[in-house]
């Protein structure tokens, strides 16, 4: 007999009962689906963090003294120097490594008092200090080392703030409540969304779930409220560094993948020139990065061939089933003249085929799952794709478990006498 | 091909619950391998239930006896961990020590003031200071600090009035297995260490090292990127900090002051008191008041440290509930379809008297024991798993009595869930319309 053939029988059987069918596959469906739907979330948020590093500032460590030390610290622009050579030292590529002074803050009427919600600011810092901050120019330039203390860059947001159409290079203003006339060099492009919405732990704060769940949980952990609006606003002035040799934040950029071990190496070195600093970037991005989560694999793993096994050992019994209720079947196919290797094949061809159409449902499932559970992280850049190499191992062990439970029915078929068949009924 | 009852299978209005299994024993004899292998889906998803429950409740009750340790009786006065730099720093120091003594007098409560600061730390050896510094959160504190928390000394001792003025230490487990990684705890103490501080590096000597109480440190460690954005006053509960005796880092400004009230009522009352001089800290996000100072009751964080565990705990059941959901339906579709197969046989008891309840528990009675059976079979299975999940993973997967009868409990329920639909077609059967439709 054909292979189409076989096929096209198995095809039939399994749309005469549709319902049966899916629920009988239901273990197939579940451990295809947990096989496949956490590396869907893992790979897709991997690829996210490295594609859209610069918006959730998956490639960011912001450092600031701890307030909580007996001993009051300030950061200097040395300690900038500090931690550069340390990440370096430790073989990571520093990108940016710039120390940042928030001169002055606006806060919004109506703020609440954690006061970490967007607030405008006038921040001194090297020319390369916006870049280091995920902005990216419109307009005009950056500022330069030898631009004179008028000179600043604006972020997309400065005009409306202002109350102003728009703001070009050459344009001059001057800030709220401020002396100094300020003359724009440069323009930043408006962030996005995300970008103005993502802390620099790498929590979307927009998202329904934060406020519900996330923050409160941080909190409990003894993760500190950062009061830096300014972050998330576009709507801060940028100028030079100025006489003043203190900094409230040091910004070092670097690779994603180089997170955590980057941050490490910055603190570490801080902590030896006697300085305690926190060290914010998003915390949970490099557990996805780093592979520390492949840990879990084996768990993914036995979940996987628990469910394979519970389906496999269903189709089994219902092919044993099917071997009985069918003897008569079989019996007249075999006086028709099919061997008992065709007969078997046509039981491992309904087998296969069941489980391939369990396996797809499977998929489906994983990507809905996995789709669900990016929507449901409140961590910026959780993103699921479909993982080509995982699913087609999933799918080829559940074809071959598949296979297994069919041969013992498949056996059992091939070896029933025909004679006694019809002589049954 | 389908069998008819066999002689003394149970007829009559009411079958006895040994007539039922005399006829569940006998249907499983009649189709050993069927019934073997129904009974192992039944064994597969009891393996799972059975470990998913021990590790999800089991990481709970272990998260809720370490964080018992941190003191149940203790209220914190001191700074909000709130990162905001360039702005002012508020006074904490001699004079809130002060206010907190005034606040607490007459109660009998025990008040430690303590100052932390961040410095780096590395082994002596024949006096020389070994390898790289590494960071660590220093401490100084009276001798009563010990008294905030649950955790006694695993080696030496803790400070007495006699050690204030000398070069001595006390170190967390987890610091000193990580500066003396070949030493075990007793030959840590009178090792040197080499602190860095602020004030200038010294050398100060081992006196004792603390119990770890965290249970999984090497756990939550490695998923714990959160570690570098903690504050010094956060840190503290890590277990992590090398204390030294109270003025070791000078005397003023303070990082902390800790009240040990002697019973729950007096610290209410201390609370109350202290709430009139500072705000509470709660840690509901939408109640959190931020204020520079705030007073901190460690039994507030200690319960929703709990509960957060205990939803944790909650939410591993969807696993195990899947699981057993999809063994129900896979196991009543099969049911169902072995029912077709019985046909004749369920017909003929109906025609010798049996009830449709006879029949339908008759159906729910095999279901249930080859589901009971497969359950029970699943214990040892689950044990086996849990065993190499355990070496793989480093998971605390476990395996405990009580929760194998839960799940033997659970197995009961599939067995009883996925007999529903089938004993209600085996009831609704027409004996007539199948036998005639036999004899035609």
């Amino acid at each position: 007999m054909q292979v189409a053939s076989l096929v096209f029988q198995a095809l039939r059987r399994l749309a005469r009962r549709p319902v049966r069918s899916f629920l009988l596959l239901q273990g197939t469906i579940w451990g295809v689906a947990v096989a496949v739907f956490p590396s869907a979330v893992i790979m897709g948020t991997r690829e996210a963090a490295r594609r859209d590093a610069t918006v959730i500032g998956a490639d960011r460590i912001s450092l600031a003294a701890d307030p909580t030390s007996a001993l009051q610290v300030e950061l200097k622009q040395d300690d900038v120097a500090t931690a550069r050579r340390a990440v370096e030292a430790a073989g990571v590529a520093v990108l940016d490594a710039v120390g940042l002074r928030v001169v002055r803050e606006w806060a919004p009427s109506g703020e609440r008092p954690t006061g970490t919600s967007p607030r405008s600011a006038l921040l001194a810092g090297p020319p390369e200090g916006p870049r280091a901050r995920g902005h990216s120019l419109a307009a005009g330039r950056w500022l330069a080392a030898d631009d004179p203390s008028e000179a600043c860059v604006v972020e997309a947001g400065v005009a409306a703030w202002l109350g102003r159409a728009a703001l070009r290079p050459g344009d001059t203003f001057t800030l709220p409540e401020q002396l100094e006339t300020l003359r724009v060099v440069g323009v930043t492009r408006p962030r996005l969304p995300l970008a103005l919405s993502t802390d620099d732990l790498g929590f979307n704060l927009e998202h329904p779930l934060y406020a519900k769940l996330a923050q409160g949980v941080l909190l409990m952990l003894g993760l500190p409220v950062v009061r830096d609006g300014w972050k998330r606003s576009d709507a801060c002035v940028w100028v030079g560094p100025g006489a003043d040799r203190r900094v409230d934040w040091i910004t070092l950029r670097v690779a994603p993948d180089d997170l955590s071990q980057a941050a490490s190496a910055a603190r570490e070195a801080l902590a030896r020139e006697r300085i305690t600093a926190v060290t914010l970037y998003p915390i949970v991005l490099p557990l996805l990065l780093s592979g520390r989560v492949e840990r879990f694999s084996a768990v993914r793993a036995a979940m996987f061939l628990a469910c394979l096994a519970m389906g496999a050992v269903v189709m089994a019994n219902l092919g044993l089933l099917n071997v009985l209720t069918r003897g008569r079947e079989i019996a007249v196919r075999r006086v028709e003249g099919a061997t008992r290797r065709t007969i078997a094949a046509q039981f491992l061809a309904e087998g296969l085929l069941l489980t391939a159409a369990g396996s797809a449902l499977g998929l489906l499932l994983a990507m809905g799952l996995a789709a669900l559970r990016a929507a449901l992280e409140p961590v910026a850049g959780f993103a699921w794709v479909f993982p080509w190499g995982d699913a087609a191992l999933a799918v080829g062990v559940a074809l071959g478990v598949g296979l297994l439970a069919a041969l013992l029915p498949a056996l059992r078929a091939a070896a029933q006498d025909p004679v006694e068949g019809l002589a049954g009924d | 091909m389908t069998e008819v009852a066999p002689r003394g299978a149970p007829v009559g209005a009411h079958a006895r619950l040994s007539d039922l299994l005399l006829e569940g024993l006998r249907h499983v004899r009649r189709r050993p391998l069927r019934s073997a292998l129904t009974a192992l889906t039944s064994a597969v998803a009891i393996a799972v239930t059975v470990n998913v429950i021990s590790l999800s409740y089991g990481l709970d009750q272990d998260l809720r006896r370490d964080v018992g340790l941190f003191g149940a009786l203790v209220v914190d006065v001191g700074r909000v961990p709130i990162v905001a730099p360039g702005q002012p720093r508020p006074a904490f120091g001699p004079a809130e020590l002060e206010r907190v003594r005034l606040a607490v007098a007459g109660l009998d409560a025990t008040v430690v003031a303590r100052r932390q600061v961040s410095g780096s730390a590395r082994p002596v050896v024949n006096g020389t200071p070994q390898g790289e510094a590494q960071r660590v959160q220093v401490l100084s504190a009276s001798t009563a600090y010990l008294q905030t928390l649950a955790v006694l000394p695993v080696a030496g001792r803790w400070f007495v009035e006699e050690d204030r003025q000398l070069e001595r230490c006390v170190l967390d487990l987890a610091l000193a297995r990580r500066l003396f990684p070949d030493l075990a705890p007793g030959n840590v103490v009178g090792q040197l260490v080499d602190l860095g501080l602020s004030t200038g590096a010294r050398a100060v000597e081992v006196l004792g090292v603390l119990a770890d109480p965290l249970t999984h440190r090497e756990l939550f460690d490695s998923f714990d990127e959160g570690k570098g954005a903690r504050t010094l006053t956060s840190s503290l509960l890590s277990f992590r900090n090398v204390y030294l005796p109270d003025g070791a880092l000078g005397e003023g400004d303070l990082s902390g002051i800790s009240t040990v009230f002697p019973d729950l009522n007096r610290l209410e009352e201390g609370v109350r008191r202290l709430e009139r001089q500072w705000p509470r800290l709660e840690l509901d996000p939408a109640r959190m008041l931020l204020t520079p100072i705030a007073v901190f009751v460690r039994r507030d964080w200690m319960a929703e440290m709990s509960a957060s565990s205990a939803d944790g705990a909650l939410l591993g059941n969807i696993v195990w509930i899947i699981i057993v959901l999809v063994a129900a339906v896979m196991l009543s579709t099969l049911h169902l379809i072995t029912i077709r197969e019985r046909y004749d046989e369920l017909a003929v008891r109906r025609c010798e008297g049996a009830r449709r309840a006879d029949v339908a528990w008759q159906v729910t009675f095999e279901g249930t024991l080859t589901a009971l059976a497969g359950g029970l079979l699943g214990l040892p299975l689950g044990h086996a798993a849990a065993a190499v999940l355990r070496a793989m993973v480093g998971f605390p997967f476990r395996f405990e009595a009580r929760y194998a009868l839960v799940a033997t409990l659970i197995a009961v329920g599939l067995g009883l869930l996925a007999s529903v639909v089938p004993a209600r077609r085996a009831a609704g059967l027409d004996p007539a319309r199948i036998l005639t439709r036999r004899l035609t």
